[in-house]
């Protein structure tokens, strides 16, 4: 890789400064909820018995959808960065279908835990007297479901973006913006979901 | 030459993207929530010194009514009143103007940020409509009393129930608070770093543009948790989650650490701006540099972090680990260094200097005075563990953060609108009325908040509604401060109405301020007109002095603005 | 970077660089391929017995993946320090509420009295 000159942060532009910005606050919010549930996981060793109710298969897919979605989104801010529209509208679809494939999977897995009776208020959990372990599936659909909904927000940026730029052939950086906060949702599934799926 | 028609009434109040006009937008409503929660403090503060008598405008207050008054009551001049009017109005009006550009990086993120600020107060307002009455469970919300009845171990109620309730209402208006505050402050900080006039450098930044963004990112670092922490609450109240219910291995002390990682660091995200209020207008009335820019931002700096370290010090008594409670306690103790440093900068400013003991001056004395040797000196004592042991929940603790948030936020608030309201408006405050206002104010305050902490040391504890069943409590002399408290609260309360009336009036009908620079201050909003054009400045500054250049030897004016050749 | 004024033909003095490719485009897919191989691997761990050696190791996979996308798909390696900076504040926050935190939930024993 050649040598290439770093911007200062007199340079930065201002809309990857404040969508940097924005990554920083919400890796403080998801971190919150996420250090909340692995304090709590580290004290209900009943916790990994629900943990083995999750559909790892599905989470498995899941990650391989969301990791390749970061792949194309990429993919377009390279395309940004040509100014080719054509390409750039190809690969944001192709990262908007992987979001709708992780929402679809995401929706299968919850269909099937809230059948077996695995649910947010876990009320048949708590009558069974499986009252800590309620607390996981809590913990569970509150972390995936604002995951999800943030998966759904950042394709619903990615998509206003891309219509903008191609329609407008202007503001090529916001491909790039609203693709940082992609990866951030992916960056948040990457540790998600070891932390549910995985570890027993 | 700046020419527009001029804009109609939605305009300026609802659609501008001005930041002027956005900020004007902003204090109009917090003036409407201070209200609100003013008037709460006067009801239940009559109701505490006379206890069964009728309130005038309000009727009897029963014990469900006090905890109602005292949690919005809190809970909007924390929420709103504070983050509002520091960050949201200060940062609007003075941010773009002061580093001399024309507005905000953002300006149509800025209106939403109002608009979704709007939102968060009618839905707080809308609360007190609620089926079963406003919060009453204390503006920290603790679980399982702010579960309320809806929650783990009661009969299924239905959704409507529980999301028509005061509880998810005003979890809900704190969470688009929050949100707004978020993007309020991200445009802030683009603002502040992209946007400075050339040869502005981060250090000529006069010192409130830094303590806002420094606030602003204290805030956005700190709220996540509790953001998280609100949504369990609410998914608690109206779904039957278990995240705090003690039942099924949750903890409300979850809650309270959640709650209280967040509400540190805000007690200094609503400090810093009101100290960079100071700042300037302490330099430009001692006619003198601020003293130790670079030390007060270090200082500043290092508070900043230390505040997200000591948060466990409200919780000392709550049943944490002993052994944490020593390393808060710790914190706690060391975090008021760097603020002491930070008064000994604006003390060694005032040293020596030609004072003017102009309107804002008072206040802003005032609020040194006050919040250094009576809130400071008491945040020690309550710092130390062993001392908060028998002084939590007591008025000693109300009276400390009464003495800590009002100097700062409503004196720092008043110092700057008596500093800058002939800047934004083009009118002139009356001086005699603003004179009456401002030892009216600090004279009743004093006369409030002080027997509050004689009455905490003798053992009477806060959020209690009728001090008659303890007989300890009624000796004398503690009736009679509770009598001093009030009365002293109300004259406070009223004398608030003369500075509204001189607010309106000098807006419509005040004396016009002729001059662009009435103070003969440096900073870049005393070089454009009063009030400035959409746009802030006819021709763009371009910077070679810092902020403070005050008596300079070389210079035959005792000021020095940013933008001078 | 774009600047509008409000009020357009106002004098305004902007310092507006234009932007320089700033970052060298990496390999994109070799690191995709990384982040897979890795994922891989996460997947085999986890199927370990030992339950404190497969959350170190799932752990320590999952940090650097993030990383791997933080650097090279958010190019972050380019950026100016002070985006790393606010990372980095953030992270620290984090692990303040952690330690702070953890005194007051895991090593706890309370009863649980099960409901009436």
């Amino acid at each position: 890789m050649e040598k290439i000159k770093k911007l200062t942060w007199r340079e930065i532009p201002q809309a990857r400064l404040a969508v940097w910005t924005l990554i920083a606050g919400e890796f403080v919010i998801f971190g919150g909820l996420i250090v909340m549930y692995i304090l709590n996981r580290l004290k209900y060793e009943s916790w990994g018995e629900m943990a083995q109710h999750t559909n790892v298969w599905a989470g498995t897919i899941n990650t391989f959808v969301l990791l390749t979605s970061s792949y194309f989104v990429v993919k377009a801010h390279e395309a940004a960065v040509h100014k080719n529209k054509a390409q750039i509208k190809k690969w944001i679809w192709l990262t908007i279908v992987c979001a709708f494939m992780f929402l679809g999977i995401k929706s299968y897995e919850y269909t099937h835990e809230i059948m077996h009776g695995f649910t947010l208020p876990g009320k048949h959990l708590v009558a069974e007297g499986l009252g800590v372990e309620s607390r996981y599936w809590s913990f569970y659909y509150t972390m995936t479901g604002l995951h999800g909904l943030h998966v759904i927000a950042g394709a619903l940026a990615l998509f206003f973006v891309m219509r903008n730029v191609t329609k407008t052939g202007k503001n090529y950086q916001r491909i790039e913006a609203a693709g940082l906060y992609w990866h951030m949702v992916d960056i948040i599934w990457i540790f998600l979901f070891p932390l549910i799926y995985l570890i027993h | 030459m700046n020419t527009h028609k001029k804009h109609g009434f939605w305009h300026r109040y609802f659609f501008s993207l001005d930041h002027k006009d956005i900020g004007f937008q902003y204090m109009l409503t917090i003036f409407l929530m201070v209200s609100i929660g003013g008037f709460f403090a006067y009801v239940f503060r009559m109701h505490l010194a006379f206890p069964d008598m009728k309130v005038p405008l309000f009727g009897l207050v029963t014990n469900k009514d006090y905890n109602m008054l005292i949690t919005n009551h809190g809970l909007i001049m924390m929420m709103w009143l504070a983050l509002g009017m520091l960050l949201a109005v200060a940062g609007n009006f003075l941010i773009p103007i002061m580093i001399g550009t024309d507005d905000m990086a953002f300006p149509k993120l800025n209106k939403i940020s109002y608009w979704i600020f709007l939102l968060s107060v009618i839905l707080m307002i809308a609360s007190f409509f609620m089926p079963k009455g406003g919060l009453g469970v204390g503006w920290t919300l603790y679980p399982p009393l702010s579960v309320g009845d809806f929650g783990y171990n009661t009969p299924y109620k239905s959704f409507a129930d529980r999301f028509f309730t005061a509880n998810t209402f005003v979890l809900l208006a704190i969470a688009f608070e929050f949100t707004s505050l978020l993007m309020g402050g991200i445009n802030f900080f683009v603002t502040t770093l992209n946007k400075r006039a050339k040869g502005m450098s981060l250090l000529k930044m006069p010192m409130v543009v830094w303590m806002i963004n420094i606030a602003n990112l204290l805030f956005m670092f700190s709220v996540g948790p509790l953001v998280a922490g609100t949504f369990m609450l609410l998914l608690d109240i109206n779904v039957g989650t278990g995240f705090y219910d003690a039942y099924r291995g949750g903890d409300p002390l979850l809650w309270e650490h959640l709650f209280w990682f967040f509400g540190h660091p805000e007690v200094y995200v609503i400090l810093l701006p009101p100290l960079g209020i100071l700042a300037e207008i302490i330099s430009v009335n001692s006619r003198k540099p601020l003293f130790g820019y670079k030390f007060i931002l270090t200082l500043t700096l290092i508070a900043a972090v230390l505040s997200t370290m000591v948060w466990a010090h409200h919780q000392f008594v709550a049943g944490i680990d002993p052994r944490a409670a020593t390393v808060f306690s710790i914190f706690t103790i060391i975090i008021s260094l760097p603020f002491a440093g930070i008064i000994l900068a604006y003390i060694a400013t005032l040293w020596k200097g030609d004072l003017r003991f102009t309107l804002p001056m008072k206040w802003a004395l005032g609020a040194v005075a006050l919040f250094t040797l009576l809130g400071g000196f008491t945040g020690l004592h309550l710092g130390a563990s062993v001392f908060d042991i028998y002084a939590h929940d007591t008025s000693f603790v109300v009276a400390h953060f009464h003495y800590t948030l009002f100097p700062t936020v409503i004196f720092g608030s008043f110092a700057a609108i008596y500093f800058w309201f002939s800047k934004f408006s083009g009118r002139k405050l009356n001086q005699t009325l603003g004179n009456l206002h401002f030892w009216l104010t600090f004279i009743f305050f004093n006369g409030f908040a002080f027997p509050l902490f004689l009455l905490g040391l003798a053992g009477q504890h806060r959020r209690i509604a009728d001090y008659r069943q303890f007989e300890f409590l009624m000796q004398d002399p503690l009736p009679l401060y509770r009598k001093i408290a009030t009365i002293s609260a109300v004259i406070l309360i009223l004398s608030q109405f003369i500075f509204l009336f001189n607010f309106i009036w000098s807006l419509k009908r005040g004396k016009k301020e002729t001059e662009n620079n009435p103070w003969q201050a440096n900073t870049l909003e005393w070089q454009t007109s009063s009030p400035p054009p959409h746009g802030n400045f006819k021709v763009y500054p371009v910077v070679n002095y810092g902020p403070y250049e005050y008596n300079r030897p070389d210079k035959d004016k005792d000021f020095t603005p940013q933008n001078e050749i | 970077m774009d600047k509008h004024s409000s009020n357009p033909g106002l004098e305004h003095e902007v310092v507006v660089p234009k932007e320089p490719d700033y970052h060298g485009h990496p390999n994109y897919l070799k690191i995709y391929l990384t982040l897979l191989g890795l994922f891989a691997l996460t997947v085999v761990a986890s199927l370990l017995h030992n339950p404190l050696i497969v959350f170190f190791i799932v752990f320590g996979i999952s940090i650097i993946k993030g990383t791997l996308v933080l650097l090279y798909f958010m190019h972050l390696k380019w950026e100016p320090k002070l985006i790393w900076i606010m990372l980095g504040l953030a992270l620290l926050i984090l692990l303040f509420l952690f330690i702070g935190t953890y005194p007051d939930i895991v090593p706890v024993q309370r009863y649980l009295v099960p409901k009436a």
